[in-house]
């Protein structure tokens, strides 16, 4: 992808149901409530830990979750954020859109990543904005060029080939490398960044909790989705999945559960009538 | 709008729990809702984007008026500004650049911006798909500079995204530009301040801080001073900004006491300096600091030197010592403290002179110099009696070098003393590993060290407490 693309690909929108909740909440004459539509949305997330994070704000340290960040910027910034993320759907009808299911794998990961969280005692907002961005790579290199992005997900599809090395073949990158360097440039914390370019490696190769989580929630929001998106050879079966975490003696299926809780309440904030 | 251009199943390693799948079917259904859903949010005939249109433009212009408050140096507003108006608003990439008197000029881009020479020095504000407006003026000819946006929808330029955004970063930027103008005035004064507070020890830390404010002087972008003094050793440059050594600049050469010399260069935006920066009286303050610094270590090191062995006497040895000890405590650094007696040196006087003794003395300073490092402090203590403080060494550091002292020591005195007369040396070595310990006191314990050496046999160092005692062979 070159540079031109990846500019334009960073442009990134929001979800349509979140658009629409969004502009609801714009309508209203006082109390609008943007802050859970920006904990579930990815461009949102982005945009608003971005902003959060920018060189100009000194912060002494970066700020790692969503409801950090929007307690720094404050109300009016974040409506800026929302309104402006909004209009880039609205008014942009040439828009590529989203690769098929982004959202659903994004929030079933987030909703799966703050659970497993939760279980190890680890920071729960964090795990929740990694997880909803665990594949933030996938998405730029669609809006980067849709046409290539299809025909890598055929031969991924159709053929059963690993997703990173036909992503390298194809693209010259994989999605992890293109989401996390982009999180990078974005000035997320290395944790988070970390935590991204690890979430299709082998478990051995994870060297923290954080990506420890996000790792186990991305294969888990997984199997919530019924999409799976993982390499051949991947763990997959959640039992080995809560091993690898270190929460073996945990139950599969509560944890499951938990996480089907959680992107209900998501569907609900995103749904919810806001007349 | 394209919601479903790829599918990505992959067959399933293996198994899934059973469960109750109540998301599952809820997140079934998303994609499907989504796509309906945008259809009716792009409808041309629906309100949304004359509010959102509105709203953006207000929320721009009222992110932009909190940078006012954000004590900001120039070239951070810049930046802040396109970081703002990229927040607020979709588009592809956006661009700040303008000239003020006296500061360099400020070129600043957000995303890809087209330029003919492919740096910021020279951006193209003629594309199709560009919007810009003057900054600080009404048009081309009396602005100082502009702001521009690419690839934003035309709903938004035509409600005068560009033009409102324009107008609020002119009415902040005149304070800001007054700000960097004052803070490049005050930068002459400073620079003037350092060069006369220049120590007679100054190094390449003090010459740094110098010319980096010359680089914040009206105008400069940036500097250099080349320095070549004997105590260097070697030529030393500093440098700040960007040097373009091909790029017009003005040099000033000055020569100074004792085969010294010191080369100013300034790099200064449009190529020349503007009239008032002071340079020449900070160039002139500056060689004046370092030729007095040049005398006092020229005139120190005569009043600090053994006139029989050339190397420090005693006052230089308690000063090297004391300059250890300040550092250990500055930097947490550790460092070794030698005292070195020549073993039956009486008798070298009583058998073959005075003169051979000297001989001795002098050949045995240049032993010391043969192997310590250019920082290391030799200095004759007294007598036959040697002081060595190393600074930056541990333990290990002095061991092999007390070796190589051992090692050293016969070879060249031999030149003073027949064949058969060896001249050994015994070496007490005392490392201060804590910076609070006094230097007298651990002077102290190389001297016990040392004579510790001389009564368990001569021809060897040893280590003062923790109690190693290392024979020297």
């Amino acid at each position: 992808m070159n540079a031109r693309t990846l500019s334009r690909a960073q442009l990134l929108p929001t979800q349509p149901l979140i658009a629409a909740a969004v502009l609801a909440e714009l309508a209203k004459e006082n109390e609008v409530e943007l802050t859970p539509l920006a904990e579930i949305d990815p461009a949102l997330t982005i945009a608003v830990m971005a902003a959060a994070n920018a060189p100009h704000l000194r912060q002494a340290r970066r700020v790692a979750s969503v409801r950090q960040a929007m307690v720094l910027l404050g109300a009016n910034a974040v409506e800026a954020i929302a309104t402006c993320r909004t209009a880039a759907l609205v008014l942009g009808p040439d828009d590529v859109g989203f690769p098929t299911g982004y959202w659903v794998r994004s929030i079933t990961a987030a909703a799966a990543s703050a659970v497993l969280a939760g279980r190890l005692g680890l920071n729960v907002d964090e795990a929740f904005t990694c997880g909803l961005l665990h594949d933030v790579g996938d998405l730029l290199l669609f809006r980067g060029d849709p046409e290539m992005h299809a025909v890598v997900s055929g031969r991924i599809a159709t053929n059963g080939r690993p997703i990173l090395a036909t992503e390298k073949s194809m693209f010259g990158r994989t999605h992890v490398e293109v989401g996390a360097d982009q999180l990078e440039r974005w000035f997320f914390p290395e944790r988070i960044v970390r935590a991204v370019r690890s979430h299709h490696a082998p478990a051995e190769a994870l060297t923290d909790s954080l990506s420890r989580v996000v790792w186990g929630g991305h294969r888990l929001g997984a199997i919530i989705a019924g999409q799976p998106q993982l390499g051949a050879g991947e763990v997959t079966n959640p039992t080995t999945v809560l091993k690898v975490l270190g929460l073996g003696s945990e139950s599969p299926d509560r944890i499951l559960a938990d996480a089907d809780r959680r992107v209900n309440t998501i569907i609900e904030i995103a749904s919810r009538d806001r007349s | 709008m394209n919601l479903a251009t790829s599918a990505r199943p992959l067959p399933a390693q293996d198994l899934r729990p059973s469960r109750p799948a109540s998301a599952t079917r809820a997140l079934a259904e998303l994609d499907g809702r989504q796509a309906g859903l945008l259809l009716s949010l792009q409808d041309p005939a629906s309100l949304h984007a004359e509010m959102l249109t509105a709203l953006m433009i207000s929320n721009s212009l009222l992110e932009l008026s909190r940078l006012a408050s954000a004590r900001l140096s120039l070239l951070e507003f810049a930046r802040a500004t396109l970081t703002t108006i990229a927040q607020c608003a979709p588009l592809d990439a956006c661009a700040l650049v303008f000239t003020a008197p006296d500061i360099p000029p400020v070129q600043c881009v957000s995303g890809d911006w087209p330029s003919p020479t492919g740096d910021l020095s020279n951006l193209s504000f003629d594309a199709a798909d560009v919007a810009w407006s003057p900054v600080f003026g009404t048009d081309r000819d009396n602005a100082i500079g502009y702001l521009g946006v690419r690839g934003a929808p035309a709903a938004i330029i035509d409600a005068g995204l560009v033009v409102r955004a324009s107008e609020q970063v002119s009415s902040m930027l005149g304070m800001l530009i007054e700000a960097e103008r004052l803070r490049r005035a005050a930068a002459s004064a400073r620079a003037m301040e350092l060069v006369s507070a220049l120590g007679d020890e100054f190094g390449e830390s003090e010459l740094h801080e110098i010319v980096s404010t010359i680089q914040t002087l009206p105008g400069a972008e940036a500097a250099t001073i080349l320095l070549e003094i004997p105590r260097f050793g070697g030529p030393m440059i500093v440098e700040a900004g960007e040097v373009n050594s091909d790029a017009p600049h003005t040099e000033r050469i000055d020569s100074i006491e004792r085969s010294a010399a010191m080369t100013l260069r300034v790099w200064w935006t449009g190529g020349s300096p503007p009239t008032d920066t002071r340079l020449d009286d900070i160039a002139e303050r500056l060689k004046a600091s370092i030729g007095r610094a040049e005398q006092t270590a020229a005139l120190r090191s005569e009043v600090e030197t053994d006139e029989l062995t050339r190397i420090g006497n005693r006052r230089r040895g308690s000063r090297a010592l004391a300059q250890a000890s300040a550092r250990a405590r500055r930097a947490g650094e550790e460092y070794a403290v030698f005292m070195m007696d020549l073993d039956k040196f009486k008798s070298v006087n009583d058998e073959f002179g005075h003169e051979a003794g000297d001989e001795v003395l002098r050949l045995f300073a240049q032993a010391i110099e043969a192997v310590v490092r250019g920082y290391d402090v030799p200095a004759r203590w007294g007598g036959e009696e040697f002081l060595l403080v190393c600074p930056g060494t541990g333990r290990d550091g002095a061991q092999a070098l007390a070796r190589r002292l051992l090692e050293k020591t016969p070879v060249m005195c031999s030149a003073a003393l027949p064949p058969d007369r060896l001249q050994t040396v015994s070496i007490g070595i005392a490392v201060c590993e804590n910076p609070t310990v006094d230097p007298m006191a651990l002077l102290r314990q190389a001297d016990q060290a040392m004579y510790s050496a001389k009564t368990t046999g001569r021809n060897r160092f040893v280590l003062a407490d923790p109690g190693i005692a290392a024979p020297g062979r």
